[in-house]
């Protein structure tokens, strides 16, 4: 009816000959797939009463959908700095404007904007939830196939939620950040089947940056980050292989219903732009949000503090009751090399060796009298050898990989061996470490003058720290500060500064040959020439490079040579360099008791050449799993003077 | 009539023969070799780890060479054949010892039922010579020789695709 009036109004009002042109043109226009234009709008205003009725715009499940959050000058923002991502004009600061903006798209049928498909499909999670709430009437909001949506999510077959954290690089401490994804299983899947899965990773798109543009763009925004998703398989080739990270997979408890919301949600993130904070924007953050939009009352990325740490989100989604279903152990290659290595006599390993290195023929070592299993071990331990160096970029292809062929075929013809036992997992799993931020107070004596000290440090964990749940002989100190009063002075003063502080110690043994490294940029307290004072701060420039062995499982000893630059203004033009060596062991006494030794002699050659030692006896108690008691001697020696330390103190991770 | 008929059976069967002659050899994945790409596990001071999204597939729904993916989710017909691609050498390792997951993953697409997947594990590895038969194999020729070893075999004939 309606069409009629327009065509009534047109005839009367211009010449036929125009009707004539008119008429055609008109029919020619697309018609909506919905009601006219009036009906529409009728049907619109109904909607967004009833929304403003039930406060839809202010829900948690809205918020999250649109990645509100509290702006710093009150209201609230979204994260998302894609214009596309919004309805609205204002939709980025208004969530009001954009639930009203996004019922209003619902009605229309053409691609939404740039998009290929309409807005109910473009948005189809808030399509699906503000029809759950306000219950669309099909009559006169009429449901538009999404047939793009619909063969993906049939693709993914979702049957459940996984977080998966794969761990840290071996030596490299940085990596014991983590990273966080999501993994998409199948109903039909078991354990041997995870590969089939999808994972869900949130990444930064930096193309080929490095180093310092790489570490500035990526604190302040400058790279924009991404979802992507594809076959788990591919994820596993690249974190379990490649860099041979042990991955931690979470199963966790969310209904159908909450899937689908997450993944609708994922749909509708395609293509939107977010800027990549690694501190607080980071992968692991976004996987937060996205099991928020699942099941909102979680709140999971309200619960952080200014800095994302994906262990710590770990802690977080494991803090929640019955979320985490199961835990599941995936170990690294060079983790399963270790374990089977480990698994076999000495002899048996040195032959693995010899086949691995060419120094023996395997048809030599077929002849060798020796029972079928241990054949078969020698021969997948020496192919796990080849191809871990392989992937560690120490062989070549051409001479890997017809090695590698032989030894498997070799193994295939022992039928009667069984395969290897598996790795066990250990007992202590990434969210049962210590927390990430540590306070430490106590009482310190420096020669005769006795201070109260406080330290704290915002991240990470440092050798003597309860390993569970780190990387034995790994240390990463960030942003370290402590500050001394001295009761008998009545002063306070800054007792120490770390910037960074990293440790990497990797044992070596017959198939590992890391080299261990430490690197350190600090301010501290040292013996330097001006006699003013005990001790005086000066910046600290130094880092290590040498081997560490483990001859027992609680025994870690290590020797670096080193280099060292100090800038005080003491110095002949304000600096000294020199070279030196240091040397320690870190003994695990009981369970909860750690010790550390350590000794280090540098000779400064530059401008006042002089020596220096330093000697420390450093011990750690683990009263809980959040709190610990230190107790530390150190000494250090130059300039014919002594500047001996003593300390006792507790620490406190929160 | 006859005629026609003739012409469209040998028709019929000639295509079917030539369906069942090598699957696409290199499309999704079936180029790669033993042994492939090389990334390391290098140590890095500050690096923070690239944690990436999936290279050129991060989303769009029409991306997807040669139709392996479409919005990052492989279509079922290339779900073998990128499998294979992807994983080589772990499933090369896996056929050696006779067991393992990636094998588990494949006998999963290639849809073996329950009760045949031990016969088709010690198959593949009492024929691991024929199945990995050169040491610059491509993923498509290891699967032709797998479907063939397959074809063989009394109760894994039926899954042997082409």
């Amino acid at each position: 009816m309606p069409i009629t009036l327009r065509l009534q109004r047109a005839v009367s009002s211009r010449a036929w000959l125009t009707s004539l042109i008119v008429l055609p043109l008109f029919f020619c226009a697309p018609f909506p797939a919905t009601a006219s234009a009036p009906e529409n709008a009728a049907y619109l205003s109904e909607l967004i009463a009833e929304a403003s009725r039930l406060q839809l715009a202010q829900t948690p499940q809205w918020r999250y959908l649109l990645h509100y959050k509290k702006s710093l000058l009150g209201g609230l923002e979204s994260e998302s700095d894609d214009p596309a991502f919004f309805t609205a004009g204002t939709g980025k600061h208004d969530p009001q404007a954009e639930l009203e903006a996004t019922l209003r798209s619902f009605f229309s049928a053409q691609n939404w904007g740039q998009k290929d498909e309409p807005a109910q499909c473009a948005f189809i999670a808030r399509y699906e939830w503000l029809n759950a709430q306000l219950h669309f009437d099909p009559q006169r909001l009429a449901p538009l196939p999404c047939p793009a949506f619909d063969k993906w999510y049939a693709g993914i077959n979702p049957g459940g939620l996984t977080l998966v954290f794969p761990s840290a690089y071996i030596n490299n401490p940085s990596s014991m950040f983590g990273h966080t994804l999501l993994r998409v299983d199948a109903p039909e899947q078991n354990e041997n089947t995870r590969l089939l899965s999808y994972a869900i990773n949130y990444g930064a798109e930096t193309g080929r940056d490095n180093g310092i543009a790489f570490a500035i763009k990526g604190i302040f925004g400058g790279y924009y980050g991404g979802l992507g998703i594809g076959p788990y398989y591919k994820k596993v080739r690249e974190y379990s292989d490649f860099e041979s990270r042990d991955i931690w997979e979470y199963q966790l408890a969310f209904s159908q219903d909450e899937i689908r919301r997450l993944l609708a949600h994922v749909w509708e993130l395609r293509g939107v732009r977010f800027k990549y904070y690694f501190f607080d924007e980071n992968c692991s953050y976004m996987i937060l949000v996205l099991l928020d939009v699942a099941r909102p009352d979680l709140a999971l990325s309200d619960q952080l503090r200014g800095w994302v740490i994906p262990s710590d989100t770990l802690r977080l989604v494991s803090g929640k009751p019955g979320l985490v279903k199961e835990v599941v152990y995936r170990p690294a290659v060079g983790t399963r090399l270790a374990w089977l290595a480990a698994s076999l006599p000495d002899d048996a390993q040195n032959k693995a060796l010899a086949l691995a290195n060419g120094e023996q023929s395997i048809v030599d070592f077929l002849e060798e009298p020796r029972e079928p299993q241990q054949q078969a071990d020698i021969l997948l331990l020496a192919h796990d050898y080849v191809r871990y160096e392989f992937l560690a970029q120490r062989r070549d292809k051409a001479v890997a990989a017809p090695l590698s062929l032989k030894l498997l075929k070799a193994r295939s013809r022992i039928a009667e061996a069984r395969p290897p036992t598996p790795v066990p997992r250990p007992v202590a799993t990434p969210e049962q470490g210590h927390a990430t931020g540590m306070i430490q107070a106590g009482l310190l004596r420096e020669n005769n003058d006795d201070y109260l000290q406080l330290r704290l440090r915002p991240a990470y964990h440092d050798l003597l720290d309860n390993d569970d749940g780190y990387v034995p002989g790994a240390q990463i100190d960030f942003l370290n500060i402590a500050a001394r009063y001295n009761t008998a002075r009545e002063k306070l003063e800054l007792d120490a500064f770390t910037l960074v502080d990293i440790v990497s110690l990797t044992p070596r043994s017959r198939f590992f040959h890391p080299i261990s490294w430490r690197v350190q940029a600090s301010w501290q307290r040292r013996l330097l020439p001006n006699t003013n004072s005990p001790s005086s701060l000066a910046f600290t420039l130094d880092g290590g490079g040498g081997l560490a062995l483990r001859p027992s499982d609680n025994l870690l000893l290590f020797a670096l040579l080193d280099a060292a630059l100090l800038v005080n203004d003491s110095f002949k033009y304000d600096f000294s360099a020199g070279l030196g060596a240091e040397t320690g062991l870190l003994l695990q006494i009981t369970p909860r008791w750690k010790l550390r030794l350590h000794a280090q002699h540098i000779s400064f050659r530059s401008s006042n050449p002089y020596s220096y030692n330093n000697f420390s006896v450093s011990q750690r108690l683990v009263i809980s799993p959040q709190h610990a008691l230190n107790l530390e001697w150190s000494l250090q020696r130059a300039f014919g003077r002594r500047l001996e330390n003593w300390m006792l103190a507790w620490r406190w991770y929160l | 009539m006859k005629k026609i008929l003739l012409t469209a059976a040998i028709t019929t069967s000639m295509m079917s023969t030539a369906a069942m002659a090598a699957p696409n050899n290199v499309g999704c994945g079936l180029g790669s070799t033993l042994f492939d790409g090389q990334s390391g596990t290098v140590p890095q001071i500050l690096a923070v780890t690239t944690n990436g999204t999936f290279g050129n597939q991060t989303f769009g729904i029409t991306s997807g060479t040669l139709g392996c993916e479409e919005g990052g989710v492989v279509q079922a017909s290339a779900a073998v054949n990128m499998f294979v691609g992807n994983n080589l050498d772990a499933l090369s390792r896996d056929m050696s010892v006779g067991q393992g997951e990636s094998l588990a993953s494949l006998a999963q697409l290639m849809g073996v039922k329950a009760e045949d997947q031990a016969t088709f594990f010690s198959t593949a590895r009492a024929n691991y010579g024929k199945i990995f038969s050169a040491d610059d194999i491509t993923a498509g020729k290891m699967l032709e020789n797998l479907y063939r070893v397959m074809a063989r075999q009394d109760r894994l004939a039926i899954y042997a695709r082409t």
